[in-house]
């Protein structure tokens, strides 16, 4: 399986390149400080409007300089996913939704089968496990749980 | 017998027979409301009934058409004048319609059912119309049933090609026809047909000898036999269209091409006692006779029906008839528009943003392109979008039956049926309303003769009504019946357990009104079949907030009451629908509001700072008469606060230029206001949803891309109000209900109650409050202890550059000191006194509205005037200027030198301006008399014309006002030499021409007492001259 990477401040993270639809430079988001904080805003890519999560924020650590280069990671909609993708089960989220990160970094190939479930002190609800590759790790994100959990926390306020 | 089960077919035939008989319906409920006979109309029902028996005949479905048969005789009846359209004859076609479309949503296509009682209805309204008639009938009930066989066979022409209507006809034709060679269906007129032959061999001979003739919608040998009368030919022949024309001299449009392909062959029902099929195959020798009868059947086939229209006079005027509602149509699946609806907003999207990068005026192709965008956008919008005027007209039918079946007389009006809305969302209200009006009709509207006795018109009344209003859609019901009990309901709510008696104390009116709502409840203790037991309203509110509304009742017993189901307009548009928003700008930030919601902008300049007051350190706008909130939208948005809190307006530092504006929303009938950073302007926006992530931001009610390509969210007023708990007073009502404040209040259906007097209520010490006449307020601030300045025994305060004195109540009155340790106190600045002074007072003030019931024994001559009881407390009511006079009496002190003795009159009818005014004009050698009206002193006059002095009046008085009074004292030459004063209020000042025109000497200002003295003292002084 092939994982597309990124940095956020000075770890590795990656999410299946199955569910990343696109790369790009950051555009102007329209902040929306009423949401939860992990939620940075919203934008309009090419005629979709999708909603920003910075990944710093939603993994705890202090918000960037603003001169801090950073990307913008474009995830795949339910409807836009490809077969394969549906056969090894991964799932998208609905509607559109922009990680910003720091930098991203290389595509991964890695066996699904040696990705190791995450550590138990390691309590984030999106981590799904970590993959090696090389000799480094890399820490395997779920996307759609974020998101839920961030769903969650809205309803509750 | 089942080609005919071919599903698609099947599909297509119920969906447009349902279509028609839907038309069918509204139709008939427009006929019955007409006097004459609308032939247009009638024709219409007709073709529509008589098209789906013809279909389901071909596909067997002998119980539609025995029904459909039955309605089309009945029909026909009614369009050949021979009968009228009665309230019977409309129930039983009605009935039939029923029948058809509940057989057509059935999945055996009613197959199963029982259509005994139906076919009885229509049967014994076909019969008491016949029988009377005599023997006419027989023939002239054939004549018509060959008239329609023309009719029918110049369809199937037509139709033939479609394979949607075969008869026996095409099935013969069918069993016959060779596969290898072309097949037309000729439609002749026999008459002419014989003229344009040119072989003396006669028609048939001549087609024989190009073509085969298959089959004839006559007997073939008659072809040549008669020499007028029309016809259908089934003719195979190798010659195009242009050939046969030619050669026999028929018109090409009277020639089709039918694919063989397209019939279907459906069994023919010879066996079918139907009048039709013996008329066609058995000719009689009544025949002939009753075609020539038959004036000639049109040549074009579209037209074939308006034969029937000649059978009837053709004297009859065809009033204008409603164009019929089925329009050609085609089914598509949703999705596919849904697609196309996110393209086409895109389209437009992208079209602004290049309008906004990029200057296009000088390209006429770009405005043709922009035009055309809107107009595909547009034209798609209206596939998801439907009036209410179309999900209301549904009703008229329930309301006309519910009418009939309960005995009463109930009158159906829609108001504002234009509105659109997204289809979906419209259909989600359509259950609730239902249920509303079923309600209505059944429960809230009285019989005819309870009407009567009450009354009121015989005819009840229900209204249908959508309009727009501050960003949100409201479609009412509303009738003007019985009215809802309150108490009844509460009883009822108690009875079932829902709440608890203690509970039911603190509600309001409205509020237990609402508890119909609640689940389990119902008044009637039988069901009805009309509208069920305890189902109904819960379901209903629960109905409507699934789509994203809310329900409110208002009621006044014996007038009627309204449901009013409100739905946000973010909610209601189709996504991507265009809409009108103002686009402002607050940090940086752009945000749309719904033009619905904005009532007005204001620019930011120095006047409008001095309109700004502030009131328990929040800043209002005068706004005109009233005093509006203004709220920092920041708040709600969570972005960084302007913080002025007890620094003055945020309008302090305002230059001329500057951007900021005064924007005034509307919510309800509320107003409040904000300002912003900048405003760009209206613009027509792509209104998005919100996304899924950010839907729990109340304030937004969706999203837009500007022209600059940036997002901007829509501003949700409700959402706004919501979170910053801003409460509304209604008029007449007071903040907190249920408390002993309220029973000093009336609130009622409609506006004002009269008598109340809006006071400024504050606290001196924890637990003393007094009140003031609001309109002796001109400003109320917070000043810190640190704000005050001792100089001997005087305090002084600096206020924007001003030196205010301040005074403390305690000094001139027997009450409790402010405590040492406050730190913060307000500071009221009167109006109408011109001597810069403030009274500090504690920090509990609120603004209050109460009738003027007060106790006046506490009149102490010190300063209190009376007292009431507010939650609780007592409060005193103040006489400021006497307590002003004490604290400054030098700057103060009113002078006035007379001494002579004098009565006066006064008509005042508000209690406390009675106290008041008195109090500013005691003296020891002036005797006041007070009266309520101008009634009252006009009769004090009379009693004792050389009396008075001097006669005060108020202008705003019951029974008769102060000009009414006026004029009448200036017309009797008794009072020539009487002086009239008129006492107004601030806001009456525009009065003052009209005063002085109908013979008041002087206007003055009911609340200052210096210039209601020396106006006394004048007026006392001079001699009228008259």
């Amino acid at each position: 399986m092939q994982l597309s990477t990124f940095l956020i401040d000075t770890e590795t993270f990656g999410v299946p390149t199955l569910l990343v639809e696109e790369l790009f430079r950051p555009q102007p988001v329209t902040r929306v400080p009423s949401a939860d904080p992990r939620l940075e805003g919203i934008t309009n890519i090419r005629g979709k409007t999708a909603v920003v999560l910075n990944m710093r924020r939603c993994l705890g650590v202090s918000d960037a300089d603003e001169s801090v280069a950073n990307e913008m990671v474009l995830m795949e909609t339910s409807a836009g996913l490809v077969e394969e993708a549906k056969e090894l089960g991964l799932e998208a989220f609905n509607d559109p939704v922009i990680l910003r990160v720091d930098e991203s970094t290389s595509i991964c190939s890695v066996n699904p089968k040696t990705i190791q479930p995450a550590p138990a002190h390691v309590n984030q609800i999106f981590v799904e496990g970590v993959a090696k590759s090389g000799d480094r790790y890399i820490t395997v994100l779920s996307i759609t749980s974020l998101i839920n959990d961030i769903l969650h926390h809205s309803s509750e306020n | 017998m089942n080609e005919a089960q071919d599903p698609e077919l099947l599909e297509e035939f119920t969906s447009e027979s349902l279509q028609g008989l839907r038309d069918v319906e509204q139709d008939l409920l427009s006929l019955e409301g007409e006097g004459d006979v609308d032939v247009e109309l009638v024709n219409r029902i007709f073709r529509a009934v008589h098209s789906i028996k013809g279909s389901a005949s071909f596909m067997g479905l002998d119980n539609l058409v025995s029904v459909a048969h039955l309605g089309e005789t009945l029909l026909d009846l009614l369009r050949s004048g021979k009968t009228k359209a009665s309230g019977a004859l409309t129930d039983a076609v009605l009935a039939g319609n029923d029948a058809l479309m509940q057989m057509l949503e059935d999945p055996d296509l009613g197959a199963n059912f029982d259509c005994s009682e139906t076919l009885e209805k229509l049967n014994s309204v076909l019969s008491s119309i016949q029988n009377p008639s005599g023997s006419g009938n027989v023939s002239d009930g054939k004549a018509a049933a060959e008239s329609e066989a023309i009719a029918q066979a110049s369809e199937l022409v037509k139709e033939a090609s479609e394979g949607l209507e075969p008869g026996d006809h095409l099935s013969v034709v069918r069993s016959k026809a060779d596969p290898r060679f072309p097949l037309f269906g000729l439609e002749v007129d026999l008459s002419e047909l014989h003229h344009n032959v040119d072989t003396k061999e006669g028609v048939l001979e001549g087609l024989k000898s190009v073509g085969k003739v298959l089959h004839a919608t006559i007997p073939i040998e008659e072809i040549d036999k008669r020499d007028s009368g029309c016809c259908v030919i089934y003719y195979e022949t190798v010659l195009d269209v242009e050939m046969i024309s030619t050669h026999f001299g028929i018109p090409e449009e009277n020639i089709t091409a039918i694919d063989l392909k397209s019939i279907p062959a459906a069994p023919a029902k010879e066996d079918d006692s139907s009048p039709k099929d013996s008329a066609t195959e058995t000719p009689s020798p009544k025949q002939p006779t009753s075609e020539k009868n038959e004036p000639q059947v049109t040549k074009r086939p579209e037209k074939s029906t308006s034969s029937s229209s000649e059978t009837t006079s053709a004297a009859k005027k065809q009033p204008a008839s409603k164009p019929s509602s089925s329009e050609q149509t085609m089914r598509v699946p949703v999705r596919i528009l849904e697609e196309l609806l996110k393209w086409t907003g895109n389209m437009v999207m992208a079209r602004n943003q290049l309008m906004h990068e990029f200057d296009f005026s000088e390209s006429t192709a770009f405005s043709t392109l922009s035009q055309a965008i809107t107009g595909v956008h547009e034209t798609v919008i209206e596939t998801r979008m439907a009036t209410t005027g179309s999900l209301f007209e549904r009703y008229r039918r329930i309301v006309r039956d519910l009418a009939r079946q309960l005995g009463k007389e109930i009158a159906f009006h829609i108001e504002g049926g234009d509105l659109e809305l997204d289809r979906t969302i419209l259909e989600g209200f359509a259950d609730p309303l239902t249920h509303l009006v079923r309600n209505c009709c059944d429960h809230a509207l009285e019989t005819p003769a309870e009407r009567e006795e009450a009354d009121k018109n015989r005819q009840g009344n229900v209204y249908l009504r959508s309009y727009v209003q501050s960003g949100e859609i409201i479609l009412e019901v509303q009738d003007d019946g019985r009215g809802i009990p309150a108490d009844i309901i509460c009883r009822k709510a108690i009875e079932k357990g829902i709440l608890t008696a203690e509970e039911s104390e603190k509600l309001t009116e409205e509020q237990k009104v609402m508890l119909i709502f609640s689940p389990g409840f119902s008044t009637k203790e039988q069901a009805t079949s009309v509208s069920g037991r305890g189902v109904g309203m819960d379901v209903v509110k629960n109905n409507i907030e699934k789509v994203g509304g809310t329900i409110e009742v208002r009621t006044k017993m014996g007038e009627g009451s309204v449901f009013a189901a409100r739905l946000p307009l973010a909610k209601a548009l189709v996504s991507s629908s265009l809409t009108a928003a103002l686009i402002v700008e607050i940090d940086g930030e752009k945000f749309a509001v719904p033009e619905t919601a904005v009532s007005e902008i204001i620019r930011c300049d120095a006047t409008t700072n001095s309109h700004i007051h502030q009131v328990d350190g929040r800043e209002v706008y005068q706004l005109r008469d009233q005093l509006v909130a203004l709220i920092d939208l920041r708040v709600p948005l969570e972005m960084a606060e302007l913080s002025t809190f007890g620094e003055g307006n945020q309008l302090d530092d305002v230059q001329p230029g500057d951007s900021r504006c005064l924007v005034i929303l509307q919510y309800r009938n509320h107003l409040f206001g904000t300002i912003v950073d900048n405003v760009i302007g209206i613009q027509e926006i792509i209104v998005r949803s919100t996304p899924r992530l950010l839907q729990n931001e109340t304030v937004f009610s969706g999203h837009t891309v500007l022209g600059t390509g940036r997002v901007a969210l829509i501003l949700d007023v409700n959402g706004i109000v919501t979170k910053m708990n801003l409460e509304f007073i209604e008029k007449g009502k007071q903040r907190k209900e249920g408390e002993q404040g309220e029973k000093r209040v009336t609130s009622t259906l409609s506006s004002d109650s009269p008598a109340t007097q809006k006071m400024l209520l504050f606290n001196y010490s924890e637990n003393e409050y007094f009140a003031i006449p609001l309109e002796l307020v001109a400003l109320i601030e917070r000043v810190s202890k640190a704000d005050l300045q001792k100089v001997g025994e005087n305090e002084f305060c600096q206020f924007k550059n001003e030196t205010i004195s301040v005074m403390r109540l305690c000094k001139f009155l027997p009450i409790t000191p402010l405590c040492e340790d406050q730190s913060e106190f307000c500071l009221i600045r009167p109006a109408a006194v011109e001597y810069p002074l403030g009274i500090l007072v504690g920090m509990d003030t609120s603004v209050l509205e109460v009738a003027e019931t007060f106790e006046t024994r506490l009149d102490d001559g010190h300063g209190v005037v009376g007292t009431f009881m507010w939650q609780d407390r007592l409060v005193m009511m103040l006489d400021l200027f006497s307590v002003f006079e004490k604290h400054a009496p030098e700057k103060l002190r009113i002078e006035d030198n007379s001494d002579q003795p004098a009565k006066i009159l006064i008509a005042e009818d508000s209690l406390f301006f009675r106290k008041l005014i008195a109090q500013y004009i005691k003296k020891p050698e002036w005797t006041v008399d007070i009266v309520n009206d101008g009634v009252e002193a006009w009769d004090a006059l009379q009693k004792n014309p050389s009396r008075y002095n001097l006669v005060i009046s108020d202008i705003n008085m019951p029974r008769m006002d102060g000009f009414e009074l006026a004029t009448l004292i200036r017309e009797d030459r008794r009072f020539d030499q009487l002086p009239l004063i008129a006492l107004t209020t601030m806001s009456d000042d525009h009065f003052r021409q009209k005063g002085l025109a109908v013979g008041f000497d002087r206007y003055v200002i009911k609340i200052d007492k210096r210039e209601v003295r020396s106006t006394v003292a004048d007026c006392l002084k001079i001699k009228r001259n008259r």
